[in-house]
């Protein structure tokens, strides 16, 4: 740090700034004394910062926790399962979806719903038991196809 | 491709599937039937087995950019076949020819679901892997289930003693690599949308495989060999005037006589063919347009004759003669070193891989007289003249040569400098 900023940095905080700027002003040009002052504000922004910052921090955590206590309501809470529920509308809803739908969510579970077709279709030992006995057919064909 | 059981034709993946998109989709918005019914009968009642059939009314919901298409996917239209059929017969045949092309070829048709959701019918149909649709359709059960006799058979090297394609055993491509998308739902790729020109050349849709603007093509991705300044003499001194394939196919399959019937004990349609088997044959090109324009094309015979279609009616193929049965091929197993492109002299003293007059069946001759090689027009070695490699042909015809070049090379070692060349350049 240039020793010119630490006589002003002593001299603020003393209370004496200007005749610490005058001190400086009769050992540099102006334009050092200027470039000095501007040091000096910097200063004083640093200081205000680190006084304000905790002050901000302290009326945010108040905040917070303000927020926290709201957000144990119930229908919120519920809101947030449902929305972990698929959200996306079937393509093309049955009617009877539709007509029975009060909601978005009735639609999505009423479409996303295990069926008969989908219960038996991932269902190997069923699919096994109720399978077709295969046809037997015997090709004609002669030759490379 | 081992084929499913019953039970694994139709078994949905309880806990992949109902997470996809095509997931939250109820059953019976595309195959109908009754999802509230207990037993199997009555679910099934109205069921609609491949619903793509329809594409418009399901997946061209959400797909209809894909769908709209339709008519120019070669898949689905299966147009190839009528193109060869209208221009080989007689008028006032097609109706005739329409009958048997429902009895034996319009099978050969893939529907949406067939690419990306199960195996195509024609081999069994089944689900590819639980009702997920795949984006990329399965090279085993989609692309070759199909295409497996010639062009699986070839590419997957299971012909005894031929090697995989490269692009296969090295490159680890499948086909879908070449193949893209647009190719496979007939649209236009990219490039074609701006270079139509020449006037005459066509764009999708195609009328055949190889009709309109070449796609894939070798060229795409072996730029500097298709122009002949990666410093390999070959591509240098062919690469405008034979196809990719005359140099680095192997043997690839033909089939001959080819006829269809319907069983009298049966009846049921078949066919019986009279032979199938490896050939290699460097022929004149019978499609040489401006997307290709080489002079020489590898060949493969079909198995179309005369009384192909005989059970039918007669005299149904009456022109016969207006295409070719040594047909424009593209055979799926490519290499980098092949028999006849090792060395000049390979091809430029084999008369035997041409298709010359003497390979063709009599009864065919017509027919192929634009492809067929005549014997003066047959390499020879003094098409080598000047060129370093004469030494080779001085060596092999015992007497001197009158050359302008430095010979100083020998005929080896400038033979073996290509083919290092040829190596680098592939690596």
């Amino acid at each position: 740090m240039p020793i010119d900023s630490v006589i002003l940095l002593v001299k603020y905080f003393t209370g004496r700034l200007d005749q610490a700027a005058r001190l400086i002003f009769e050992v540099k040009k102006e334009s050092t004394l200027k470039q000095i002052r501007n040091q000096g504000s910097t200063w004083l922004y640093y200081l205000i910062l680190l006084l304000a910052v905790p002050a901000l921090l302290a009326g945010l955590a108040g905040c917070a926790g303000n927020e926290a206590s709201s957000t144990g309501n119930d229908d919120v809470s519920e809101v947030s399962e449902v929305a972990l529920e698929p959200t996306a509308a079937p393509a093309t809803p049955t009617d009877e979806a539709i007509a029975t739908a009060d909601s978005e969510e009735v639609i999505v579970a009423e479409a996303v719903e295990p069926s008969t077709c989908f219960d038996c279709h991932t269902d190997k030992d069923l699919l096994i038991a109720t399978a077709d006995p295969e046809e037997e057919v015997i090709s004609e064909n002669e030759g490379e196809g | 491709m081992a084929p499913l059981e019953p039970w694994e034709k139709v078994l949905v993946d309880s806990e992949v599937y109902p997470e996809t998109v095509h997931g939250q989709i109820a059953c019976v918005e595309c195959h109908l039937g009754d999802d509230t019914a207990e037993e199997k009968a009555v679910a099934h009642e109205g069921l609609i087995h491949n619903p793509s059939n329809e594409p418009e009314a399901t997946c061209g919901e959400c797909h209809p950019n894909v769908v709209e298409v339709n008519d120019q996917n070669l898949h689905i239209t299966l147009e190839g076949y009528h193109v060869m059929l209208d221009a080989r017969s007689r008028v006032g045949a097609q109706d005739e020819l329409q009958t048997m092309f429902n009895n034996h070829c319009n099978d050969c048709h893939s529907s949406c679901g067939e690419c990306h959701v199960s195996q195509p019918d024609l081999v069994g149909g089944g689900l590819v892997s639980g009702h997920m649709f795949n984006r990329t359709p399965s090279m085993t059960q989609n692309c070759t289930a199909c295409h497996g006799s010639r062009i699986g058979n070839e590419f997957l090297g299971k012909h005894e003693g031929l090697k995989p394609d490269v692009h296969f055993s090295q490159g680890r491509m499948t086909c879908v690599d070449c193949h893209d998308g647009a190719q496979m739902h007939g649209e236009s790729s990219q490039c074609q949308d701006c270079h139509t020109t020449p006037p005459s050349s066509e764009v999708p849709p195609k009328d055949h495989m190889y009709g309109g603007v070449q796609q894939p093509r070798c060229e795409t991705c072996h730029v500097n060999q298709s122009l002949g300044d990666d410093g390999i003499r070959m591509h240098e001194q062919h690469s405008g005037d034979l196809s990719c394939e005359v140099c680095h196919s192997i043997e690839y399959t033909s089939c001959d006589g080819c006829h269809v019937a319907i069983s009298e004990t049966t009846g049921n349609p078949f066919y019986a063919t009279d032979g199938s088997y490896l050939s290699f044959a460097i022929g004149k090109n019978p499609l040489k347009s401006y997307d290709r324009p080489y002079e020489y094309v590898t060949l493969r015979h079909v198995p179309v004759d005369h009384e192909s279609f005989a059970f039918y009616g007669d005299n149904l193929l009456e022109n016969f003669e207006a295409l070719p049965t040594w047909k424009y091929t593209t055979p799926h197993n490519i290499q980098r070193v092949t028999p006849q492109a090792e060395t000049c002299i390979a091809c430029h003293t084999n008369p035997d891989l041409f298709l010359t007059s003497d390979k063709v069946a009599p009864e065919e001759f017509e027919a192929n007289l634009f492809v067929i090689v005549g014997e003066d027009e047959l390499p020879t070695l003094d098409d080598l003249r000047g060129d370093p490699r004469d030494a080779a042909r001085d060596s092999l015809l015992g007497n001197s040569v009158d050359n302008t070049q430095d010979n100083t090379e020998s005929a080896d070692s400038a033979l073996s400098d290509s083919s290092t060349d040829s190596q680098s350049d592939n690596n």
